[in-house]
């Protein structure tokens, strides 16, 4: 039977700082070593990856005009000066792999395979294979980056409701909210949920209202999101730069 | 010199990790088996290698892990130190009990840490991982087949 014996703190708190001072240098290169591993347990051919990637991309590409022309459709019936803005810019679309997740369950945070090699940087947005965002580039390094997806408890992007409700799409553990939509706006069950990229003119599509509650003494709404990406957790990304 | 159950251990919190790290279940499963892995870790092996082993796996925790407060390395030994604590304390057969109480414990840290609240989150997150430590026990006691003198 196991039986417990005294503790020694002394040694305990001098076995302490030699680890400490040993290990924390090193934790860049375990990193590095442990994301290395983790990508090689995918298993996956890299001509056929690399195939089915361009496949995907060209079908994205595909998809994102036919939204980008309705949009413009739609713009041009609306206003008067439909045809005074800029000139859109060029759309690049990098497909990553999700190689790695944050082991902590509090967090949706997820590592793919590029970083600053591949012209990526904090900030970026990441969409699946429908054009539905999915997430954002927190952290970049020279070949792999840190992708926190809209449902990490830290996430947060101003979007649109319906036609002309604005407000703040906040992550959680337990479902997306859309936060500050003022009690009198015209907001529905159903209506989508979108957002404006710089890059883009048209919008990218989040979610759609799941649940709305209105309280005559709160100043705002009440939102549940359902998230249109059904899958987030694919291993195929795309992330728009 | 490890002993062959030490070596046990080791593989076991190495799947526990790879488990967390590659999510084959998505986040199906609302738990953490690193965390599961080490508290099963410290009520049944000795101190001193649980603590090395405890530090290691938080100090890789940390590595991969994304601004993880407080860092795993200083919590997983702390663990350690209260199970110890709590055993010399009390019979052996409340080490289920321990369990419940270190996964509270860990629930509020991270939940205090990381701001969410959401109390069916939270129960859903205790029942999954004491499933899972119920399971590891078993598959574990299984695999072993004497527990050796040496420990005593």
């Amino acid at each position: 039977m196991y039986s417990s014996s005294k503790i020694n703190y002394k040694n305990l708190a001098l076995s302490v700082i030699l680890a400490l001072a040993i290990l924390l240098p090193l934790r860049k290169g375990l990193s590095n070593i442990f994301i290395f591993l983790s990508e090689k347990l995918l298993f996956i051919p890299q001509n056929y990856s690399n195939y089915v990637e361009t496949i995907q991309s060209k079908k994205l590409k595909l998809l994102l005009r036919v939204r980008k022309l309705s949009a413009l459709q739609e713009e041009n019936e609306k206003l008067k000066k439909a045809l005074n803005f800029n000139a859109d810019k060029a759309v690049n679309i990098k497909g990553v792999e999700i190689v790695a997740f944050d082991p902590s369950n509090w967090r949706r945070v997820v590592i793919v395979n590029a970083g600053e090699n591949d012209g990526l940087k904090k900030g970026l947005y990441a969409i699946d294979e429908s054009g539905f965002l999915v997430g954002k580039i927190v952290e970049t390094r020279k070949n792999y980056s840190r992708l926190m997806l809209i449902d990490d408890p830290d996430f947060n992007i101003p979007v649109f409701v319906g036609e002309t409700a604005f407000g703040l799409l906040r992550g959680s553990l337990e479902g997306i909210k859309v936060i500050y939509v003022e009690n009198k706006d015209d907001v529905r069950v159903n209506d989508k949920v979108w957002c404006k990229i710089s890059f883009f003119s048209f919008p990218v599509y989040i979610g759609e209202v799941r649940r709305l509650k209105r309280e005559r003494n709160n100043l705002f709404l009440d939102i549940d999101v359902r998230l249109l990406s059904t899958n987030p957790y694919l291993h195929k990304i795309f992330i728009i730069h | 010199m490890l002993k062959e159950r030490d070596l046990k251990i080791i593989y076991i919190l190495f799947f526990l990790f790879l488990l967390d790290l590659t999510k084959p279940f998505n986040y199906i499963f609302i738990t953490e088996f690193s965390f599961i892995g080490i508290v099963f870790l410290c009520l049944n092996y000795p101190f001193r290698f649980s603590f090395i082993l405890s530090v290691i796996v938080g100090y890789f925790y940390d590595c991969i892990s994304f601004k993880t407060t407080p860092p795993h390395f200083i919590e997983f030994p702390i663990i350690l130190i209260i199970i110890r604590y709590v055993l010399l304390r009390f019979h052996a057969k409340v080490k289920k009990f321990i369990f419940s109480g270190m996964v509270i414990a860990h629930i509020i840290f991270n939940a205090t840490f990381g701001s969410v609240f959401s109390f069916l989150y939270f129960l859903t997150f205790f029942i999954h991982s004491y499933l899972v430590f119920v399971v590891l026990s078993y598959i574990f006691k299984k695999w072993e087949k004497t527990f050796p003198l040496e420990y005593i």
